[in-house]
């Protein structure tokens, strides 16, 4: 895959990662020195399991997926599991939250439920709720969806590499479950790993926590008392933290576009809306980071 | 009985919101050809996820903004995504029961 070829930002940078960031994967050997020592990285799921040796796509002619083994893609489904279970008992409090908030707003319990199990992201059903109204606002409900959402396209774009060697229907079914939190959980994962089966043992250990802790929400909407309800709204916004901290600690590029865009959402925001400021943060973001590249770089 | 109109607007949203996971992988080929483009991709995401993170934090109370800085610290130094999670819960929780904020 051309993707994968050069450039300072490049997944394939991934492959040996610096020691000193956090990772998600085992870091290999180098192609061809089976007997290099291996460090795991303290997320990896792979630490514990020395003489888990697979083949590599040798040839690059993607032949990973053909010769993957049922067992194999199992163990690497679990293994996405693994790295993402701790985020998983927050997305059962905020699948509670969100059912918590449904039955408060009218919804009935089953859009709610239905609207967990389909749409599987909380920055698009959040918001649903409080247009939910009578008639239903259709177009902005969907709109504000797709708004919120737009950071997947991103996410796609940066885990699409890693995705080529699979088939389309292996690629489109496991992206099915990809959220913030699968993002930074596979971009830096081993290519030798089934990476749409990582990807979805990573999803559905945000998934099922979602669906259960929004079943939950609606069935006992009086769990939890209505100030921890009104912090736990929060809760939300410490996950995220993780995140961001993950992805800051285990860039290999300047950070200083994170920053610029921080600055910039908060600038923004207020006056133009959640959905559209992070669209003009990540331009500005983006700004940032082709001007470090270039200051990296020196005078030509 | 559900309404279908609510059906209807839950699957629309749900197609919305599968078409934006599918979308970089789609795309992928076209972005492919602009080499500039291609090597920001590690970095924008994580902008995006920012741009969310940021705003919010302003809003916050003194409490959740130290709950913010605390878990971003913890996780910085420890790695540790749960300790992380349930100290910046903790400290939101506390704050809200303690101080009102």
């Amino acid at each position: 895959m051309a993707f994968l070829s050069g450039g300072p930002f490049n997944g394939a940078h991934a492959v040996h990662p610096r020691p000193d960031r956090p990772t998600f994967h085992r870091p290999c050997p180098p192609r061809g020195r089976a007997d290099a020592p291996r460090k795991g990285g303290p997320f990896s799921p792979w630490n514990e399991r020395e003489g888990d040796e697979r083949e590599g796509d040798e040839d690059g002619d993607g032949d990973i997926a053909m010769g993957m083994s049922g067992n194999r893609i199992l163990r690497d489904m679990s293994a996405g599991v693994a790295v993402t279970r701790s985020f998983g008992i927050a997305a059962l409090l905020f699948g509670l939250l969100f059912g918590v908030a449904a039955a408060g707003s009218g919804m009935p319990s089953g859009l709610a439920v239905l609207m967990s199990a389909t749409v599987f992201a909380g920055s698009a059903q959040f918001p649903a709720l409080t247009l939910w109204a009578d008639p239903i606002p259709i177009g902005a409900i969907v709109l504000a969806a797709g708004f919120a959402t737009s950071r997947h396209l991103l996410m796609g774009l940066s885990l699409a590499p890693q995705f080529a060697p699979y088939p389309w229907p292996v690629r489109l079914s496991a992206i099915a479950v990809l959220t913030d939190v699968n993002w930074v959980a596979t971009r830096n994962i081993d290519p030798d790993i089934h990476v749409p089966a990582f990807l979805a043992g990573s999803g559905l250990a945000m998934y099922v926590p979602w669906l259960a802790g929004t079943l939950l929400g609606i069935a006992i909407p009086d769990l939890i008392d209505p100030v921890s309800l009104a912090a736990l709204s929060f809760g939300g916004v410490v996950f995220v933290t993780v995140l961001v901290t993950m992805v800051a600690k285990s860039v290999t590029g300047p950070r200083s576009p994170l920053i610029v865009a921080g600055l910039v959402s908060v600038a923004v925001t207020p006056t133009i809306g959640p959905s559209l400021g992070v669209i003009v943060s990540v331009l500005a973001g983006a700004v940032a980071a082709i001007l470090a590249r270039r200051l990296a770089r020196g005078p030509a | 009985m559900t309404d279908p109109m609510g059906i209807v607007t839950v699957l629309a949203m749900a197609a919305v919101v599968y078409g934006t996971r599918i979308s970089g992988l789609l795309l992928a080929p076209l972005i492919n050809r602009f080499t500039g483009v291609r090597d920001l991709l590690e970095i924008l995401p994580g902008c995006a996820l920012i741009a969310v993170l940021a705003p919010a934090v302003a809003r916050g109370t003194p409490g959740e903004i130290l709950a913010v800085l605390v878990t971003a610290l913890v996780y910085w130094v420890t790695g540790k995504t749960l300790v992380s999670l349930a100290l910046g819960l903790a400290l939101v929780l506390a704050s809200a029961h303690l101080i009102g904020g």
